[in-house]
């Protein structure tokens, strides 16, 4: 097999759709449908062209863009030297969502942010707001303020942007300048663990309302460590920075603890819906008994993958590594869906019977 | 053609690129700023027809099947809008490829072992439709393509982005070179080894 054959083979299956080969467009085109469906969409049939004063438009903004910054950063120096808002703004840093001078604290914010010359500082900045926001929730449920419920879902959905937003800016970062992003993901490394030990530890009430904006929060939480990940992980690709291998190591450590302590509390709720079944003595105790099996099989299974992503990740391949322990993630908490299914099946026919 | 008018043509080429490059990049930001400002849905069509095939060959490198990357495929353009809407963005470009592997990240994260129906019903034909040589074709192909995904798969990151520049997207080699901010020479030496490398897995499968 020479060289030429190989190039031969490759050009073969360029057009394959294993490899993303689309050459009518037809792929393209039923992703373009249902792109536009899901955003509502309401493109005519006619192309449209733009006008000279679209591009006239265009060259005004970018050239207000250019100069806008400067003075905004002279005026607010003017501001701050000889306005009193320095003490206003001083008198509003404690103040939660409610407050009389909450939105002074907002609005500070906000100047900071529009002041903010880089991606990288306005990423910094997203992360130390959305760190405050979830103060305010500690504050309020600690408090004997009013209407408690109603300033904790105020200050969990502005966390939830915050959050949201230092992600998109990390993600813009991870493209223009991977160096600084990774030194923004480390910080952002380390205040994710602080948040969810804070969303945790705060006592938000009973309300079902509160409980799925914590759930959510959450949810934003894990994803913003995703995106970590995936920018440390990418960045020691291209950098090899210790210190990145290092906090990645850290990372994986920790999921790693993560996963092994669910299949053991797994195996362990298993061991329990088994004996009580055996203490009931029910006739159709043979097709839960099946079941638990099968669940207990698929929950220590994993052995050979979490040696494997272990290994790996001692060589060194943090990425496959990363990837490997979050398949058995995955499977765990699909494990742990049939166990809940279980738990409530036999609850529910325990008190039908009772 | 004398020594001098071949440098004045290179000269004019290497000019006329450098142009078309530049007003490349202004009509991109052009674009993205009428999505930031007036939430234009055809500025968005433009990108995504410019941006589309790219990254689905990029999907479809990393994703299990077809079906996978056409969805992941979608779900990249689907917060690529929703980023234009709200953020500046320098390289709209860079902005899909990395929201595209944060999508792939997140596929492999949340996974349910699923088996997809769709393809099964085209998958077979009646037996009498086909001649016998027309499935013997397809089974070569088939193999092909898996033996291909299978060795391309073990070759390092940046060995695979620069054959699948070279022989999956046409690329030559100075776009390579651009794209991936490496030298011309650099990028030949990659695509050698690479070629290399593969023949030499390929010759090992087949127990030469």
């Amino acid at each position: 097999m020479t060289d030429k054959d190989i190039i031969a083979l490759l050009r073969k299956v360029k057009d394959a759709p294993e490899f993303g080969g689309d050459p009518n467009g037809a792929r393209v085109a039923a992703s373009w449908t249902r792109l536009t469906n899901e955003l509502g969409f309401t493109l005519s049939n006619q192309p449209k062209t733009y006008t000279f004063g679209d591009y006239v438009q265009y060259a005004t903004w970018s050239l207000r863009h250019a100069i806008a910054r400067p003075l905004a950063v002279g005026f607010s120096i003017f501001a701050v030297i000889f306005g009193s808002w320095v003490a206003t703004v001083n008198a509003s840093f404690d103040s939660v969502p409610g407050d009389v001078l909450y939105p002074v604290k907002i609005a500070t914010e906000r100047v900071q942010l529009s002041l903010a010359a880089s991606s990288e500082r306005r990423a910094r900045l997203h992360v130390e707001f959305a760190g405050r926001r979830l103060q305010e929730v500690a504050e309020i449920s600690g408090s004997v303020r009013g209407g408690k419920e109603v300033r904790v879902k105020a200050a969990m959905n502005s966390f939830k942007q915050e959050l949201t937003s230092a992600n998109a800016a990390l993600v813009v970062l991870t493209d223009e300048q991977p160096v600084e992003a990774a030194s923004v993901a480390l910080v952002l490394n380390r205040k994710t663990d602080d948040y969810e030990m804070l969303i945790s530890q705060t006592d938000l009430g009973t309300s079902d309302e509160v409980k799925e904006d914590v759930e959510s929060a959450r949810e934003t939480v894990e994803q913003t460590n995703d995106q970590v990940i995936e920018t440390l992980v990418g960045s020691h690709e291209t950098t090899n920075e210790p210190q990145t291998a290092e906090n990645l190591q850290g990372n994986f450590q920790q999921e790693y603890q993560n996963v092994t302590t669910r299949i053991a509390l797994s195996l362990g709720r298993l061991t329990v819906i088994e004996s009580a079944l055996t203490n009931l003595g029910w006739e159709d105790a043979a097709a839960f008994k099946s079941r638990i099996q099968s669940a207990r099989e698929s929950v220590s299974s994993h052995d050979v993958a979490l040696r494997e992503a272990m290994d790996t990740m001692a060589a060194g391949g943090y990425r496959r590594a990363f990837e490997l322990l979050s398949a058995v993630d995955t499977s765990v908490r699909q494990s742990e869906n049939i166990i809940v299914e279980l738990e409530i099946e036999i609850t529910t026919k325990l008190s039908q019977e009772g | 053609m004398s020594f001098n008018s071949i440098r004045s043509v290179i000269r004019c080429n290497t000019l006329y690129l450098s142009i078309d490059f530049i007003v490349q990049t202004k009509k991109e930001q052009f674009l993205l700023f009428r999505i930031r400002a007036f939430k234009d849905e055809t500025a968005f069509t433009e990108l995504h027809k410019n941006h589309a095939s790219a990254v689905l060959r990029f999907l479809a490198s990393k994703l299990p099947s077809p079906q996978d990357a056409d969805d992941a495929l979608t779900a990249t353009f689907l917060r690529a809008w929703n980023y234009a809407l709200s953020s500046d963005i320098e390289h709209f470009s860079g902005l899909v490829f990395t929201i595209a592997r944060g999508v792939v990240a997140e596929f492999y994260r949340s996974r349910k072992p699923e088996v997809s129906l769709e393809g099964l019903d085209h998958a077979v034909e009646p037996l009498s439709e086909q001649s016998g040589q027309n499935l013997v074709a397809q089974a070569d192909d088939a193999i092909d393509i898996v033996r291909i995904r299978t060795v391309l798969s073990r070759l390092p990151e940046e060995q695979q982005t620069v054959v699948s520049l070279r022989f999956f997207h046409d690329l030559s080699i100075r776009e390579i070179a651009e794209r991936t901010q490496k030298t011309e020479g650099s990028i030949r030496v990659a695509i050698h080894r690479a070629v290399k490398t593969l023949r030499t897995m390929i010759e090992k499968e087949n127990g030469l």
